[in-house]
């Protein structure tokens, strides 16, 4: 099944694609940071700044896969940013770690959350990929989106920050 | 006698959407309820709760008004025990 677009109610068609790093990443870090405005913890003690070398090192090694969701005026509108590679555990087990996911909030009216899911699952099976892991906030938890797409629940993430 | 397909549908919307039952109708458009992904999950793992249906998210994105989601319902659940 392949998911390449999808009309999103009233004010928005989505499109989806899998983009290079090096072709996406100036148009998303605007998108980044309300990402982090909005899902962040401990925002006064940790500002966002990724490290970006890192991910163009992983881009250039292919571990690193970003589906891009851009509306009917191709600005991105979202993103789901993975690591493909083998699990450590089980070598022969291909694995999805998603590192990070966001839908301006403008564009979450309707089904383009689900599609957006749906179509890195479909591009995920395309690349051989047999195990997707992905948090979820619990200051937004998207865990029913999860389980409506047929993901299993396996692990709580607990941090604590050490100052 | 059970209660109407409808009405069950309906008040399954408007308990997981939080909004009056009686503002609801066959002919509103899911898209004028103003919900997200996470609400229409919510709403679907609830009609497969209720009804035993599971309704894929290809599927449920082709459905227009709550009477497409009933009529898919009657079609797949009801119709099927006949």
């Amino acid at each position: 099944m392949r998911i390449d677009a999808v009309a999103s109610p009233t004010r928005y068609t989505v499109f989806f694609a899998v983009e290079s790093y090096e072709s996406a990443v100036e148009e998303l870090r605007p998108l980044t940071e309300r990402h982090w405005q909005e899902v962040a913890l401990n925002q006064d003690k940790v500002k966002l700044s990724p490290v970006w070398e890192r991910y163009e090192e992983l881009a250039r090694q292919g571990i690193l896969r970003v589906i891009v969701a851009r509306n009917s005026s191709k600005q991105p509108v979202g993103y789901i940013v993975a690591l493909v590679m083998p699990h450590l555990h089980y070598r022969e087990l291909l694995t999805a770690y998603v590192d990070i996911f966001f839908l301006l909030p403008e564009a979450r009216n309707g089904m383009t959350g689900a599609m957006m899911f749906a179509f890195f699952e479909s591009e995920m099976r395309r690349a051989g990929v047999r195990l997707m892991l992905s948090g979820t906030k619990l200051k937004l938890d998207l865990g029913k989106l999860f389980e409506w797409l047929d993901w299993t629940e396996s692990d709580h993430l607990y941090q604590k920050l050490l100052d | 006698m059970g209660q109407p397909l409808d009405e069950r549908v309906i008040g399954l919307v408007a308990e997981e959407f939080g909004v009056d039952a009686s503002e609801l109708s066959r002919e509103m458009r899911l898209e004028d309820l103003g919900v997200d992904s996470l609400d229409l999950a919510g709403l679907m793992l609830a009609i497969d709760r209720e009804f035993g249906l599971r309704i894929e998210p290809v599927e449920a994105a082709s459905l227009e008004t709550l009477g497409d989601l009933a009529t898919l319902i009657y079609t797949e659940v009801c119709a099927s025990t006949l």
